[in-house]
């Protein structure tokens, strides 16, 4: 396969221009990350060849092998330093389709299920579903060409599984970004760990097997991996124009064929409107405040991990967990829940909230579990 | 936005994501003059030292024709959530791929296939296969008075100035037309801004306006001889699953009451 071998030689020298891929519909041609797409200059309806980004035509278009014999180049201006090796080694973490940049490690998936559950479910949920917003990363194969015509009919869904084309570049992505709360915190086991079971979830086989508990992801595996997607993406064709329309100015349209359309639900009418100061996650904490505001904060911003005590949350309504915390000093419960403690971030991860409305959970959260 | 049908009647929200600074910098091409670049190096990865350490492809030539590292916006230095002290700028093309808080710079033969360019940033089509790369931000317009925001409630009956934007990330702003019926019969405006290549450039127009209701659009034409095109032709040739880069002609649907209105027009 193309993918995953990669042979400098056909791509040194000068620089390989290929026309461009895909014109007519339904005869796409899969975008191939060992064939370099880009064209940088085309024809104008005048004739003139223009360069394909802009009307600035330069007639010294420098091209990479004339920078590279640049007489600049080589001159050694000395400004800035030259980068360590340690600071290589912390800085260079890209990971490419073809896997070059996968680092040394190793999980199996039972073990990296264990570490989603407590770094990832949270937002993405227990199985990929995706809670409230975040991200939904596991399922929807093969419905990326259900279209909806009303705002009933199921549309799209777009995940980790059904429309990424390679995996091997997830691994930078993950240990840079994720979690959201603390980002660049997951060592490479961990993250190969949570590549494998992100595959499982999505039922990907592997060289025709099925990935099981067992199965232990590192480099090479993750080499191997072939999304169902791979083939789903073309190279750009903003570049070559879509569409051609015409300064046509007069009798440009049959206007008895004219439709109309106009807002069924207005999506800017949002309170407080825009301009105005708005919290992200206090809002609705706020709306709901009429009956008991332990109970609604709980429910926003605590159930997430108390509701079923991961990453060693004393579990909600479980009267051993709690009975441990009653044995301590409330000031210090307070403490811990309004700075963090442990896994527990501070405010349950809703700065916008009162040290009062804290200290109401925590009353209400114990107040359930007797 | 807005690809399955109207539902933002607002200005700010329909086109408010577009941007026109004054940057300053140093372009990439003169530091790689200095430093070298070996014949391989093809895609560049600029990564951002923000928590999500936001990287990107870049395509060599690109880097090499009129990208920079800029650390002025606007003749002051960047702010913080413009990417102080030093951002990625490729004039003309999308927002996402303009690092901020840029880390490194790294050169391979090869692109990265990254979430912001795969599973983000990518149009869906009805056959479902997506477009990637979709980088330059084609020819596009819009009138800011009248608007939703800016109606003629107040404003007298008779002759009226129009005014509006237009754009291209792939070159200069050649034409300008006005319709208020909707797109049948269109009237040029006048620029009435300096007009640069990738930037934003104004115009405006005389529209004697007798009451009634009007469609009023905009419609620019570039120096690559590209015509924006209208909503109809957008669906047809790209599905509406595309989320980004929706550069139809927009209508504002004009009340005999003076109320503003966004609307799709299909002819």
């Amino acid at each position: 396969m193309y993918m995953f071998t990669r042979n400098l030689t056909l791509l040194a020298g000068s620089i390989a221009i290929v026309t461009n891929l895909g014109a007519a519909k339904l005869t796409y041609t899969p975008a191939n990350p060992d064939k370099y797409p880009y064209q940088s200059t085309a024809k104008n309806k005048q004739g003139r060849i223009i360069n394909v980004d802009g009307a600035i035509i330069r007639k010294n278009v420098i091209t990479v092998k004339e920078v590279y014999k640049s007489p600049f180049s080589g001159k050694n201006l000395s400004l800035g330093k030259k980068a360590s090796k340690a600071t290589l080694k912390a800085w260079n973490t890209d990971v490419r389709p073809d896997g070059k940049g996968l680092p040394d490690g190793k999980m199996n998936v039972e073990e990296g299920a264990k570490v989603f559950a407590a770094k990832c479910a949270t937002c993405h949920g227990d199985f990929g579903e995706g809670v409230d917003r975040f991200p939904v990363l596991a399922g929807g194969i093969g419905t990326l060409k259900l279209h909806p015509r009303t705002g009933g009919d199921p549309g799209p869904l777009k995940t980790l599984g059904s429309y990424a084309p390679y995996i091997a570049p997830f691994f930078w992505y993950i240990q840079t970004a994720m979690p959201l709360s603390a980002p660049k915190s997951l060592n490479n086991d961990e993250v190969y760990g949570i590549l494998g079971y992100l595959l499982q979830l999505n039922e990907i086989q592997v060289n025709g097997k099925d990935i099981e508990d067992s199965t232990v992801i590192d480099r090479n595996f993750i080499k191997s991996v072939h999304m169902p997607n791979e083939k789903g993406f073309e190279y750009n064709n903003l570049r070559k124009a879509d569409t051609s329309n015409t300064r046509c100015m007069k009798n440009c349209i049959d206007t008895s064929k004219m439709v109309v359309m106009h807002i069924k639900t207005d999506a800017t009418i949002v309170k407080p409107p825009f301009g105005k100061e708005r919290y992200s996650f206090g809002d609705k904490n706020k709306k709901k405040a009429k009956g008991n505001i332990g109970e609604t904060i709980y429910k926003n911003t605590c159930a997430g991990c108390h509701n079923s005590g991961i990453a060693g949350a004393p579990k909600f309504g479980d009267k051993a967990d709690w009975a441990q915390i009653r044995k301590e000093n409330l000031k210090d419960v307070f403490d811990h829940a309004i700075n963090g403690f442990k896994a527990m971030p501070p405010k349950g991860g809703d700065a916008s909230l009162k040290d009062e409305d804290v200290k109401s959970t925590v009353k209400y959260m114990l107040e359930k579990s007797k | 936005m807005e690809w399955r049908g109207p539902g933002l009647n607002s200005l700010q929200v329909t086109h408010g994501m577009l941007a026109c600074s004054e940057w300053t910098g140093v372009p990439l091409k003169i530091i790689l003059e200095d430093i070298g670049l070996k014949p391989e190096a093809k895609w560049m990865f600029p990564e951002g030292s923000d928590p999500a350490g936001v990287g990107r492809s870049v395509p060599i030539e690109k880097v090499l024709d009129d990208a920079m590292l800029v650390y002025a916006m606007n003749g002051e230095a960047l702010r913080p959530e413009q990417g102080y002290p030093v951002r990625l700028f490729l004039p003309g093309w999308e927002g996402a791929i303009q690092v901020k808080w840029l880390k490194r710079l790294k050169f391979d033969d090869k692109s990265w296939f990254v979430r912001e360019e795969t599973t983000k940033y990518t149009m869906l089509e009805r056959d479902g296969h997506a477009k990637m790369y979709n980088w330059a931000m084609e020819a596009n317009s819009v009138i800011t008075s009248p608007c939703p925001e800016r109606n003629w409630k107040e404003t007298k009956k008779g002759v009226i100035k129009v005014e509006g934007i237009a754009w291209s990330g792939k070159g200069t702003i050649t034409h300008v037309d006005v319709s208020i019926d909707g797109g049948k019969t269109w009237r040029e405006a006048k620029f009435t801004s300096i007009i640069l290549p990738k930037a934003v450039t104004r115009f405006a127009i005389e529209v004697n306006w007798d009451g009634k209701p009007m469609l009023l659009q905009s419609r620019s034409t570039d120096d690559t001889g590209y015509t924006q095109p209208t909503a109809k032709q957008l669906v047809a040739a790209r599905g509406k699953e595309a989320i980004y880069h929706r550069n139809a002609i927009q209508t504002w649907e004009v009340k005999s009451n003076g109320e503003v209105n966004d609307v799709h027009v299909y002819a």
